[in-house]
């Protein structure tokens, strides 16, 4: 064998055939990895009227009843469409089965000095992992509002990801 | 049915745009492509629908984007057509040890860091609904494959398509493309396998057997197309139309096997006859309607999946600067090593890294399919595709750095003398465009 030649199986060895095996490994123990759980989609919302209704400074919450939101998930963070009564794409996050997101109105309420500056309406939720299709639990709320008490919320996931590669 | 008036006006709108971008980026010596990507993202919620979304909202509602969709899937099946055509992976037995061993660490090196990266990127910009194994291999394939059009053109511009740095970035990225592909098909196949209902055997069965008929049936069919052409100097519209449906139905049974449109369509280019004056011929036909036309819309409808929005915060530009300099510290560090390994010298050797560095629209394919099969995210698709716009970007630059005009005229002697197939996706005039 020349020296070429033999310095290229070297090469070769080091370069490609050692590399193969570390990528081997790495998916290897890599592959209990945990991320967070999948909420991504569209998701039908289910609230009470009346506890909505009971939120003096949340008039744009009505429109929140038998809406959909379209949610896009990217890891933690999550990017929320709403309807057109909300300012487009409002952020949010999840951590653990903790979903926190903030919307804000389209409308500011005027007139009513308990809102308070701030309008935006807040959500805390429980995402239930093992439910089938996948739901949520939690409350709206209107941090800034003193008088508000918070409104229950439900919704449930019309389109589950199409492709369960591991979950 | 279609609003007719709106996917005009939104083609009309799009070319406009490529055109316009493309002049200005040949402006500062950048491939025509690359301000094609950039008019893409221009005309997406990152500038015009953040600038002006409710023109935005009115030029692309969300209901007319599947016609333009549509328009965009038919062209990047001729396109990919054309690229299986011009790759002949042949020609890295021509090229010795230095094109074998880049082009197989041009492919490790940014697939096992990629992995790595994966690792670490996995729990923040992932979900469980994707398995890490199809994530880390899937963000491998993305970094790993090489524009092999883009490549051809900057080669051809730079006088450098028949040096021999050329000829072995060509082969090299002949190799990449193809080793790229089969390995999407592996990650798709692993990624529908858990929703399908047809046995995975039946699958890998069906796409085998495919395989072995297009290989050993349909391409003695091509041949004899071959035969034609040398004996008249032409094919007939009859011949052209069949290899225009050819290349329908191999796609139509990709999709059908699981995979996707594309592998039809690139398989159907590959197992063409390779004689340059034929690949030449079949490519003038098919290729101005595509890249003047069809190819644009591609580059818009990217644009308006991705949104520089998603990336907020510095922890998430953070992730997009690590997968930059990830892609280029696999890719061009690889194959600058192992070139240089191989006895070219070194500033040689990092003009090849530079060039397998480059991306481009091979780059953007990979990533639309891996957001349309979900294993990326929005925020990751959007960093994918700006680390794609981002190395294609820096090629030439960065080669009129390393490899100035004096050291491109004495490596461009050529050490192969052969017609270039490779021209072949790229235009005969400067001013045309390239995918």
């Amino acid at each position: 064998m020349s020296t070429a030649s033999r310095n290229f199986l070297i090469a070769y060895f080091c370069l490609v055939i050692l590399p193969i095996t570390g990528l081997l490994g790495i998916l290897k123990h890599s592959r209990n990895l945990v991320a967070p759980i999948s909420i991504g989609g569209t998701w039908k919302i289910i609230a009470d009227p009346g506890s909505l209704a009971g939120l003096p400074c949340g008039k744009s919450l009505a429109s929140l009843q038998d809406a959909s939101i379209t949610v896009s998930q990217s890891g933690k963070d999550l990017t929320i469409a709403l309807p057109s009564s909300f300012r487009n794409n409002a952020s949010g996050r999840l951590d653990g089965s903790i979903l926190t997101a903030s919307f804000l109105p389209l409308e500011t309420p005027s007139g009513n000095s308990a809102c308070g500056d701030d309008p935006a309406v807040s959500l805390t939720a429980t995402v239930d992992p093992k439910s089938a299709p996948r739901s949520f639990f939690g409350t709206l709320s209107i941090p800034a509002c003193s008088t508000c008490t918070s409104a229950a919320v439900h919704a449930v996931r019309e389109e589950p990801v199409a492709n369960k590669a591991g979950e | 049915m279609p609003d007719l008036f709106k996917l005009v006006l939104q083609v009309a709108v799009v070319l406009a745009t490529c055109r316009a971008m493309g002049f200005l980026f040949r402006k500062i010596r950048q491939p025509r492509v690359v301000g094609e990507m950039f008019a893409g993202i221009l005309l997406g919620p990152s500038l015009l629908g953040w600038m002006a979304p409710h023109f935005s909202a009115y030029l692309f509602p969300p209901q007319s984007l599947g016609f333009l969709n549509a328009l965009c899937q038919i062209g990047l099946i001729i396109f990919m057509f054309l690229v299986g055509m011009g790759i002949n992976t042949k020609e890295l037995k021509h090229e010795g040890h230095a094109a074998v061993l880049t082009s197989h660490v041009s492919i490790t090196a940014p697939f096992v860091l990629a992995a790595a990266l994966a690792v670490y990127l996995y729990p923040h910009v992932s979900d469980r609904s994707v398995s890490f194994t199809a994530f880390a291999l899937f963000m491998g394939a993305a970094m790993s494959v090489t524009a092999f059009p883009v490549l051809a053109r900057i080669l051809t511009e730079r006088n450098m398509l028949q040096s021999r740095l050329g000829t072995v970035a060509i082969a090299c990225a002949a190799v990449d493309d193809v080793t790229g592909w089969c390995i999407l098909a592996y990650i798709i196949i692993l990624v529908r396998a858990h929703a399908s209902p047809t046995p995975l055997w039946i699958t890998l069965t069906g796409i085998v057997a495919f395989g072995f008929v297009m290989v050993y049936g349909v391409k003695r069919w091509l041949d004899r197309l071959l035969t034609e052409f040398q004996m008249r100097g032409h094919l007939s519209e009859g011949l052209m139309a069949r290899i225009l449906l050819f290349i329908l139905v191999s796609a139509l049974f990709t999709d059908y096997l699981g995979l996707h449109l594309l592998f039809g369509a690139f398989l159907m280019g590959a197992i063409m006859p390779k004689e340059p004056q034929f690949v030449r011929y079949v490519i003038d036909r098919f290729e101005p309607i595509t890249v003047t036309l069809l190819l644009p819309l591609f580059f818009a409808f990217t644009g308006l999946r991705m949104s520089v929005g998603l990336i907020h915060g510095r922890e998430m530009w953070m992730y997009c600067g690590l997968i930059i300099l990830v892609a280029t510290v696999g890719k061009f560090g690889g194959s600058m090593l192992a070139s240089w390994l191989a006895g070219m010298p070194l500033r040689d050797a990092a003009g090849l890294g530079l060039l397998m560095n480059t991306r481009g629209l091979m780059g953007l394919v990979i990533l639309d399919i891996g957001l349309d099969i979900k294993v990326i995210s929005p925020a990751l698709f959007t960093m994918m595709v700006l680390m794609a716009f981002v190395t294609t970007f820096m090629t030439n630059p960065l080669l009129d750095l390393i490899c100035p005009g004096e050291s491109i005229a004495r490596s461009a002697s050529p050490v192969v003398s052969r017609p270039s197939t490779q021209s072949s996706l790229t235009p005969k005039s400067p001013n045309s465009s390239v995918a």
